[in-house]
């Protein structure tokens, strides 16, 4: 289950200029926690981001190893929410939750579509709603991901998040009515071009009718 | 072009636009979105003539989201007019955004042609953007 492991530090030091300070250093801070017990840790950048092929995945469970502990304070945990920088995207905080063997977890897991869905031979176009499914288990039952055959949709066809085969050991906790994804017929671009050339003469109008709403409110 | 139905005044004070973006910062419902890098004001002209590039370069398929909507009136006082005697009239209609606001996103097409895509449509805006995916 878990084989991949992630090395921390703990950090006694809190506030925004120390975290700064970090985060130039080529760490991340983060917060290991449980059931009310929280711990302040350090994180290296570069050996949290080889946990994961892509983007950050809150399915992944790892081993956390304390440097400079004995191996017996060693324990497993997942991402459980992230802070990244708006602009640059960059991971500025990371909440990881332990896990406890006998005790089961809620999480989201990504959902990959395989397959090219019938419809989409035919004219239809493919659209996917939702990405993930959120699903309660046991942390040994976790999966990675959740793998959904979509070639049977045809036009007019949706798959809905109960329609999906999960083992019995997983709840689903997402709406069973959700659409996850659908088929249907494809708006072509040219009868957009044509609404927006009818458009195009509007905007002058648009300004008048401006100026006329600002007349009237004077009166 | 987008404009609100209905204001409740017709004038807003200007404000100062410090900060990064606090909400609209992640991709929500696409695969690829432009993402601006500076802060700004994205007329509905500018909107518009952005979207138009996006659907000319598509041509067929994807869905396209507009993740700004221009609700702040710009005033202009007419040319050649003496300054004082009050506040312009309302000109236009601007987007204010900051630093990191997801502009327009783009699902169900190739990954090439949605960066390409997306890319023509950043020539039609007065900031610095940049393109992100969910795969990154």
């Amino acid at each position: 289950m878990a084989q991949k492991s992630l090395n921390v530090q703990l950090r006694t030091e809190t506030g925004k200029n120390i975290n700064r300070r970090l985060r130039n250093s080529g760490y991340i801070p983060a917060v290991l926690y449980s059931h009310g017990n929280t711990e302040a840790i350090t994180v290296r950048k570069k050996d949290f981001h080889s946990l994961f092929n892509g983007p950050v995945s809150e399915s992944v469970i790892f081993d956390i190893k304390f440097t400079g502990k004995s191996s017996d304070s060693d324990q497993m945990a997942f991402v459980k929410d992230y802070q990244t920088d708006p602009v640059s995207g960059e991971i500025l905080h990371i909440d990881l939750f332990k896990v406890t063997l006998g005790e089961k977890i809620h999480t989201k897991v990504p959902i990959e579509y395989i397959g090219t869905a019938k419809g989409t031979k035919v004219g239809g176009q493919f659209e996917i709603s939702e990405r993930e499914l959120e699903i309660e288990c046991m942390p040994k039952n976790l999966p990675g991901k959740i793998e959904v055959d979509i070639s049977e949709l045809d036009i007019g066809d949706a798959l809905h998040a109960k329609a999906i085969p999960l083992d019995e050991e997983i709840t689903l906790l997402t709406n069973p009515e959700t659409v996850l994804a659908s088929v249907h017929v494809i708006k072509t671009a040219k009868e957009e071009d044509v609404e927006v050339e009818e458009e195009a003469e509007v905007p002058a109008e648009e300004m008048t009718d401006l100026d006329d709403t600002a007349e009237s409110e004077k009166k | 072009m987008l404009m609100p139905k209905r204001t409740k005044y017709r004038k807003q004070q200007r404000g100062r636009m410090k900060g990064t973006a606090a909400k609209g910062a992640a991709i929500a419902f696409g695969e690829y979105a432009l993402k601006t890098l500076e802060a700004g004001k994205i007329s509905s002209r500018q909107i518009e003539s952005a979207r138009i590039a996006i659907t000319r370069k598509v041509r067929r398929g994807g869905k396209l989201w507009i993740r700004i909507f221009p609700d702040y009136p710009e005033t202009k006082k007419p040319a050649e007019t003496r300054m004082g005697k009050g506040k312009g009239n309302p000109d236009s209609w601007v987007a204010r955004i900051k630093p990191g606001k997801i502009l327009f996103e783009i699902s169900g097409i190739d990954g090439d042609l949605a960066k390409e895509a997306l890319k023509s449509a950043s020539h039609k805006l007065p900031v610095k953007t940049k393109v992100v995916s969910i795969h990154s």
